[in-house]
C-alpha cells in the first residue's frame, strides 16, 4: 500500500465491509469458510477494488477474516481475545495497573471455582491431579511453571465458559510478556513442595465442595507470587 | 530445556503497543492531534511501512483518525463501538448471549466482593445520584438506558480497578442493544427498586443481599435469551 487512502474511498469502505459482514451472515458462513475474491465482490457490491481491498483489510485488522497464503481471504473463528487484548494496558506499565490485572486474573479464577463447584463431577478433575503428579517430578523449574499455569488453566476451562477461559488466555500472554524475571529465577525445593501441596489441597477442597476454604487457599496461593514485582 | 508458550509480537503489534503508550501517556484528549507520522517514524525508529500499519489498524479500532493532508487525530474509542464492529451475528445467537450473560454476572458479582472487601469507606454518592436520576426520568416517561448503564458501570469504577473495568466493560457492551427489549415503562420502576435495593446493600457491606438481589436483577435478561 504506497498512497494514503482518501477520505471518500475510507468512509465507502466502512459501509462496505458492512455490506461484506452481512453477506456472511445471509450466507450463513462459518469459520473456514471462503469469501468470494476481491473481484467478484467488487463487482456484486458495484464498488471500486481499491474501496473493497480497504474493507476487506478493516475485517482483517478486527480478526474477522483471514488471509491464507495464495488461497485466499477465510472466516475466522470469533473470539473476544483481540478486544480483551486492546483493553488490557501496555505491558510495561505502572506497579499499580500490574496489580490490578493480578488482581482481576485472581478474580476470574475465584469466579471459575464457585461456578465449579456447583456444577462438576469428581472424574472431572482427575486431569489436574494428574499434572499435578507431573509436577512432583525430576522437572526443571520452567517446566514446573509451565504445569503450574497449565492447571490453574484447566481450572478455570472447567468452568466451560468461554470468555473466563479467553480472558485466563489474554491475561497469561500478557503476563508472559513482561514474566521474563521471575521465569528464569529458581524455584527451592520447599517452594516446590509448598506449592504441590496447595495445589493437592485445592483439589480436595472443591471434591468436598468447600467452597470457602477453597478461595481462601486460592487467595493464598495465587497473590503472594506476584508480589516479587 | 523445555518447551515454553512462544508469545509472538511482530513488528507491527509492538508499534501498536507503543503508540497506544504515547496516546495514554501524552495526555492527548479525544479531538487533539496527534504526533504526525514523520515524528513517529523517528520516536519509534521503526520504518515508515510498519508505522503505517500499525497507525491504520489504531484507526480501524476507533483510536485514532487519519486525515489526509491533515493530520493524525486522537479519537474516542468507545468500546460499544468496536464491540459493534467485531460481534456481527453475536448478539443474534441465544446461545452466545446466555453465556455472555453468565460470565456478565460472574464479572458483577466478583465486582460486588472486590467493593466489600476494600478497607476505605465506599463512596455512594454517584450510585445515589443515578438512582435519583433514574427515578426522575422514569417519572418524566423518559429513557432509562443510559442510567441502567451506567449504574452497572459505576458498579465496576467502585471496584478501583480500572483493568477490571475495562475489560468487563466488553461484556457489558453486548447487552447494549438488547435493553430497549427489557426496559419498557413498567419494568423501569422494577429496575430502579433493584438497582436501589444494590446500592443499600454495599452500604450496609452486606455481600449477600448485594449478591442476592443483583443475581435477581440480572436474570431477567435470561427470558430475552431462551431458546
Amino acid at each position: 500500500m504506497k498512497q494514503p487512502i482518501s477520505n471518500e474511498i475510507k468512509s465507502l469502505s466502512w459501509i462496505v465491509s458492512d455490506r461484506i459482514k452481512q453477506y456472511m451472515i445471509d450466507q450463513q458462513l462459518k469459520p473456514g469458510d471462503r469469501l468470494p475474491p476481491e473481484r467478484a465482490l467488487s463487482e456484486a457490491l458495484a464498488v471500486s477494488r481499491p474501496v473493497v481491498r480497504e474493507a476487506l483489510s478493516h475485517l482483517e485488522t478486527l480478526g474477522l477474516i483471514e488471509k491464507h497464503q495464495g488461497r485466499g481471504l477465510f472466516v475466522k473463528e470469533q473470539n473476544l481475545s483481540r478486544l480483551f487484548q486492546e483493553m488490557l494496558p501496555p505491558s510495561n506499565h505502572d506497579k499499580q495497573t500490574f496489580k490490578q490485572v493480578v488482581e482481576f486474573r485472581f478474580m476470574i479464577e475465584q469466579a471459575a471455582l464457585s461456578h465449579i463447584m456447583n456444577n462438576i463431577r469428581v472424574e472431572q478433575l482427575q486431569p489436574l491431579y494428574k499434572i499435578i503428579e507431573q509436577s512432583e517430578g525430576n522437572i526443571s523449574d520452567s517446566e514446573f511453571v509451565r504445569l503450574d499455569h497449565e492447571l490453574h488453566r484447566q481450572l478455570i476451562q472447567l468452568s466451560s465458559n468461554p470468555y473466563l477461559v479467553e480472558l485466563t488466555t489474554v491475561i497469561d500472554n500478557f503476563f508472559a510478556l513482561i514474566e521474563q524475571p521471575v521465569r528464569d529465577k529458581t524455584l527451592s525445593m520447599e517452594e516446590r513442595n509448598q506449592s504441590i501441596r496447595q495445589h493437592r489441597q485445592l483439589l480436595d477442597f472443591i471434591e468436598q465442595g468447600q467452597k470457602g476454604s477453597a478461595i481462601e487457599l486460592l487467595e493464598e496461593h495465587l497473590l503472594p507470587i506476584y508480589s516479587d514485582f | 530445556m523445555s518447551l515454553e508458550p512462544i508469545v509472538r509480537t511482530s513488528l507491527k503489534e509492538q508499534a501498536i503497543a507503543k503508540i497506544r503508550e504515547f496516546i495514554t501517556d501524552g495526555g492527548f484528549r479525544a479531538g487533539h492531534r496527534f504526533y504526525s507520522e514523520k515524528e513517529l517514524i523517528e520516536r519509534l525508529e521503526m520504518s515508515r511501512t510498519v508505522i503505517r500499519e500499525a497507525l491504520k489498524s489504531l484507526e480501524t479500532i476507533g483510536l485514532l483518525q487519519i486525515k489526509p493532508g491533515d493530520g493524525i487525530y486522537v479519537s474516542e474509542a468507545s468500546i460499544s463501538h468496536i464491540v459493534d464492529q467485531v460481534s456481527f451475528g453475536w448478539t443474534q445467537s441465544p446461545a452466545r448471549m446466555r453465556e455472555l450473560l453468565e460470565t456478565r454476572v460472574m464479572l458483577e458479582k466478583a465486582a460486588l466482593e472486590l467493593i466489600l472487601s476494600r478497607s476505605q469507606p465506599i463512596a455512594l454518592d454517584a450510585l445515589d445520584r443515578i438512582n435519583a436520576q433514574m427515578a426522575a426520568a422514569i417519572e418524566n416517561g423518559e429513557s432509562i438506558i443510559e442510567l441502567d448503564i451506567a449504574f452497572h458501570r459505576s458498579l465496576f469504577q467502585l471496584t478501583g480497578n480500572a483493568t477490571f473495568q475495562e475489560l468487563s466493560e466488553v461484556i457489558s457492551a453486548f447487552f447494549h442493544d438488547w435493553r430497549d427489549q427489557l426496559l419498557d415503562k413498567e419494568s423501569g420502576y422494577i429496575t430502579l427498586r433493584d438497582h436501589e435495593e444494590i446500592t443499600k446493600a454495599i452500604a450496609k457491606k452486606n455481600m449477600a443481599a448485594a449478591k442476592t438481589w443483583l443475581e435477581h436483577h440480572l436474570s431477567v435478561w435470561e427470558r430475552l435469551f431462551e431458546q
